[in-house]
């Protein structure tokens, strides 16, 4: 008996504690106010991916509620850290909504987070939109889930056909995170276009999150002797990587995805990936007027270079901003499933980091911009758009 | 199948990894042989010594923020060298003196649970002072590749190898021929019958956890030279894998921790030149629970039986 | 028989009250408080093998990624889209239905008791340090492993996985784990693992088959920890390895310590103030401007506590009501014994005035007669 009395203590503090918090969803804005959501990590080990995001995206709220804000309507930017933990997402995502009542969440970098929040947000209907998940799940989750980055199986696959078709290889190796969805995700749909267009993966090598030494896998990369190294990493490891590729008299051109966008890029390489090539949404050099003004004014409020990320947390609020306004403006008629229609009708958006659509599966139709370095600069090479590799 | 020179290269590889493991392993196996503590936070300490070297050279001015990033002259990297060893000694004993003293007799499960906070407490601390992204080692040397025979090493890689010889030899010779290097493998023998026979115990300690840390400081300024790449995280796999190499060798003895960390570096290598690097993440754990079912004390170590 | 199958329907009616609350309340609180449930379990479930047996395991993240990933396969991909029926269909026709999630679940509980059975062993040559290394050495080998099994998503994790977890079913397993552990604290088993932590040299000179018992405790732990990756998954809807890395051992290890290592309330208390802390220091770091602040505290808490009261808020004492009790006399039930699970050094005279009060409350040591 006593033991049933003491879970009954138990269960009662519990439920005192929540049944204090009740609270209602609400319309998501009032009569001068808008609430906007934005879950990312600013915490963890994805820490700055999150914050390039935070910055960005706050950054696009300042400049529209400066400008007025949404129909007259200023922006209340809720956010809130997932802590790089799904877990936590999902906390954040749930908080998001029923306490702070937000019209659409704007969120989550990793895919792991947001597949974990994406639930939520659907059980809720509420909009939710993903900056830069790129693994194809997310938006299968339901049909409030939207994204505005392209997805890992269209880059992994025009990669294929910029290094079949531009550097004209018939071998490659394959080097990736196996830690890291972004990296194995762009690494099988790599190997799966470049076998279907004749190529042959000679070598498919992993290392480990964290990892700094890479020499193994590079001698045996270099065993097989590829016509060029597919490197679906970020932009710390890159520059170690090709270092060491060029320690052991590897000198075929490495190729990677947008994970390689980063001011620091260049400098850490120290000129080890010359004539190697990447993909990514813009070039920050790019000057259409759009691109260089968010870049002046980037570096005007945080004194760095934009990265892809911020440029995608940026173009997030300017969705959810055109998204509204397409719905009908703030109005008591406005409601969240209006909203998520309007996103599903998104024709043409013009972005920082390019012009795009949204497509039938709720995810961005936007073509990819291949870069080259060359002599210490990043040039824009060949634009692949979604058709081309269909 | 592999090929005879592409295993060489593996060996060479795995050689390079290996001297920096032992140099982070000769900490835990010093600490441990006085102590028989396993001191956690020694992987951080090893990430504090890169990051000591870091910040001077970019108070120095060699890190600008933008352009050419010259390269550090050879004294200059000395005496930064020799600032992290100070300094990551300085937090060896500090962190000793605080945690682990209080702590000496209140049984080792306390100790290894405080060392766990420990090291969480300096990967979160460095996470939110240095924060997540990564910073650049300045420019020490430059790197060019040498060919030796059939393998291909770059000549950081070398130099580390070299510098772990090197330092491996000095603190032999310590422990080996001076007085102190007695009084440590006194403690090691028996904390009491040595406190008994005019060892001062507490200083033995300290210096121990000085060695131990000035070591890892070292390979943290070594491995930045080959990998310029800071993170708060970093210690945390190598610091894992420098105490799998400890336990092989045996742990508490010296000797034993270079060859269990130059063992572990090439088995390493050659494995992931062998079944492919998928699963050599896999292998030092896997060997350290083998070596501990079938040899607890480690290739070096001597058997000890439980008294009762 | 009667009597426990009496307990267990009382606690699927707790439980089922709970979830009633839960469903009506802000969904926040409620999934914090299901959170809470989920590490409740975790929490109970390690202290069998540190607390009451004293084997400093460091994996257990490793017996949750098990549990988790083997209930997650069985629900999620073994099913899959009917066009014509225009829902999802299982292959196995029990796993339709959301109770048909309670096999799974007990599968990936199973599987995860395996392992422990399979780590539990060979460990049992370790003491320790050793022991605890060996232990996180497992966890790492499990999330490698996972990582590079593409059947079960590699890196990328399970996603979609059903919500089938609710505050039914956690507060049941919870419930149920409390309980077993509870009992089986006071059991015959429950005084051997007290006297291997104490003293494994005199409890295998007392005839406890140490090596049997130290693997029923893993057996245990695991089994339980199994089952709290489960329902974790089926909440989430998604699991990666990543989820189960070695940090998430950490932090269920501090959360016992908070507690008190030993301690059955302690662990529970600890499990929920563990959770409920970071939300509640959710709007401090937003509003501070130094997010990842909450783990330096955790670990501060760690140091400290280690430092000052190393035996945690209720060392290996319970909250019990027993305090209460003491307050009515007269009331005493007979048999009905709350002793409390220590002889250790420190407690020796409060076990002693206990014992002279009521002698008859110790069991029965059978282990000891062959």
């Amino acid at each position: 008996m006593r033991n049933t009395l003491l879970l009954a203590a138990i269960i009662a503090t519990v439920t005192i504690t929540a049944a204090a918090c009740k609270s209602d969803i609400g319309p998501g804005f009032t009569n001068d106010k808008v609430t906007l959501g934005l879950f990312v990590s600013t915490s963890g080990d994805i820490a700055t991916f999150g914050q390039d995001t935070k910055n960005g995206a706050e950054l696009a709220v300042e400049e529209i509620n400066k400008a007025g804000g949404i129909s007259k309507h200023l922006i209340d930017l809720r956010f809130q850290d997932c802590a790089s933990e799904p877990a936590q997402g999902g906390n954040a995502a749930t908080k998001l909504i029923t306490q702070d009542g937000v019209l659409i969440g704007m969120g989550e970098v990793a895919s792991g987070i947001s597949l974990a929040a994406a639930p939520i947000f659907q059980k809720y209907g509420v909009p939710m939109i993903s900056p830069s998940s790129t693994n194809p799940t997310v938006t299968q989750q339901g049909d409030m889930i939207f994204r505005i980055c392209y997805l890992d199986d269209f880059q992994g696959a025009a990669c294929a056909l910029f290094a079949n078709q531009n550097l004209n290889c018939k071998t490659a190796a394959i080097l990736m995170n196996q830690d890291d969805a972004y990296s194995t995700g762009l690494g099988k749909f790599f190997r799966f276009k470049f076998e279907k267009l004749g190529g042959k993966i000679v070598a498919e090598e992993t290392f480990k999150k964290g990892a700094s030494d890479f020499n193994t896998q590079l001698t045996n990369i270099k065993g097989k002797n590829p016509d060029v190294i597919f490197a679906p990493v970020y932009y710390q490891d890159i520059p170690l990587i090709a270092k060491q590729a060029r320690g052991q008299g590897i000198d075929k051109p490495l190729l990677g995805g947008d994970g390689w966008e980063s001011d620091d890029l260049l400098p850490k390489a120290d000129g080890k990936l010359d004539n190697c090539y990447f993909a990514n949404h813009y070039a920050t050099a790019d000057d259409a007027p759009i691109v260089a003004n968010f870049v002046k004014a980037y570096n005007a409020k945080y004194g760095s270079n934009p990265t892809s990320l911020a440029a995608l947390g940026y173009d997030v609020v300017y969705v959810a901003k055109k998204a509204i306004e397409s719905a009908g403006g703030i109005n008591e008629k406005l409601t969240r499933k209006a909203v998520a229609d309007a996103l599903r009708g998104l024709k043409d958006f013009e972005g920082v980091t390019g012009t795009f659509s949204i497509d039938k599966n709720r995810d961005a139709r936007k073509p990819i911009q291949m870069l080259k370095i060359k002599d210490g600069k990043v040039l824009p090479d060949r634009r692949i758009r979604p058709e081309e590799v269909e | 199948m592999l090929a005879v020179n592409e295993l060489l290269q593996q060996v060479a590889n795995g050689l390079a990894k290996g001297s920096v493991y032992a140099l982070i392993a000769v900490g835990y196996t010093m600490v441990y042989g006085v102590l028989e503590l396993i001191n956690f936070a020694h992987g951080e300490v090893f990430m504090l010594g890169a990051y000591f070297g870091y910040w001077p050279a970019r108070w120095l001015g060699y890190m600008p923020d933008s352009g050419e990033k010259p390269q550090v002259p050879a004294p200059v990297a000395l005496l930064l060298t020799f600032g992290a060893m100070a300094a990551c000694a300085l937090i060896g004993v500090l962190v000793e003196r605080l945690a682990y003293r209080p702590l000496r007799n209140a049984g080792r499960l306390s100790a290894l649970i405080t060392a766990i906070g420990i090291s969480v407490l300096m990967q979160n601390l460095a996470l939110v002072v240095f924060h997540a992204d990564s910073k650049d080692f300045p420019r020490m040397i430059d790197q060019q590749s040498v060919v030796l025979g059939p393998v291909e090493l770059p000549n950081t890689k070398l130099l580390i190898i070299g510098v772990t010889a090197l330092m491996m030899a000095g603190l032999f010779w310590m422990v080996r021929y001076t007085r102190t290097g007695a009084a440590m493998r006194a403690c090691s023998h028996s904390m009491k019958t040595a406190s008994l026979m005019g060892v001062n115990v507490n200083r033995i300690i300290s210096l121990t956890f000085a060695i131990g840390s000035a070591m890892a400081a070292v390979a943290g300024v070594l491995i930045s030279l080959d990998q310029p790449r800071l993170t708060p995280l970093m210690g945390l796999m190598p610091g894992l894998k420098a105490f799998v190499a400890a336990v092989l060798g045996g742990i508490g003895s010296i000797p034993g921790a270079v060859a269990g960390g130059i063992l572990l570096g090439v088995v390493e290598s050659v494995v992931g030149g062998v079944a492919g690097t998928t699963y050599s993440e896999a292998v030092a754990f896997v060997l350290l629970i083998l070596i501990l079912l079938v040899r607890p004390s480690g290739l070096f170590g001597k058997s000890g039986r439980e008294k009762v | 028989m009667l009597r426990t199958l009496g307990i267990l329907a009382l606690i699927c009616a707790a439980a089922f009250g709970l979830h009633l609350v839960l469903d009506s309340i802000d969904a926040y609180w409620a999934r914090i408080a299901n959170l809470c449930g989920i590490s409740i379990l975790l929490a109970v479930s390690l202290n069998v093998i540190n607390g009451l047996c004293g084997q400093f395991s460091l994996g257990h993240a490793g017996f949750m990624a098990i549990g988790a990933y083997v209930s997650a396969f069985f629900t999620t991909t073994l099913r899959y889209f009917d066009d014509a029926a225009g829902q999802y269909v299982t292959v196995l026709p029990l796993l339709d239905q959301s109770w048909g999630f309670v096999p799974a679940l007990l599968l990936g509980g199973f599987a995860a008791a395996a392992a422990g059975l399979v780590i539990g062993i060979p460990t049992l040559r370790l003491r320790g340090d050793y022991l605890a290394i060996a232990t996180l050495g497992f966890g790492e080998i499990v999330t490698i492993m996972i990582t590079n099994f593409s059947k079960v998503g590699g890196a990328n994790g399970l996603s979609g996985i059903p919500a089938y977890s609710n505050g039914f079913w956690i507060f049941t397993f919870a419930g149920i784990c409390v309980l077993f552990t509870l009992h089986l604290q006071r059991s015959t088993f429950g005084r051997a693992l007290i006297a291997i932590r104490e003293n494994e040299l005199a409890a295998e000179v007392m005839g406890i088959r140490t090596a049997r018992i130290k693997i029923a405790a893993f057996v245990y732990g695991a089994f339980f920890a199994g089952i709290a990756g489960g329902l974790l998954g089926h909440f989430l809807q998604t699991i990666s390895p990543a989820t189960f890395g070695f940090m998430k051992s950490i932090e269920v290890i501090v959360m016992l310590v908070l507690g008190g290592l030993g301690s059955l309330t302690g662990a529970i208390i600890g499990a929920v103030t563990l959770t409920v802390l970071p939300e509640l220091l959710r709007d401090v770091e937003t509003s501070t401007g130094m997010p990842g602040i909450r783990m330096v505290v955790y670990s501060l808490v760690l140091i400290l506590l280690m430092l000052f009261r190393p035996q945690g808020i209720f060392g290996q004492r319970e909250l019990s009501l027993r305090l209460l009790r003491s307050l009515l006399p007269g009331r005493r039930k007979e048999g009905a014994p709350s002793a409390p699970a220590a002889f250790t050094a420190q407690q020796s005279v409060e076990a002693k005035t206990f014992f002279a009060r009521a002698p008859q409350t110790l069991p029965p040591q059978n282990e000891g007669k062959k």
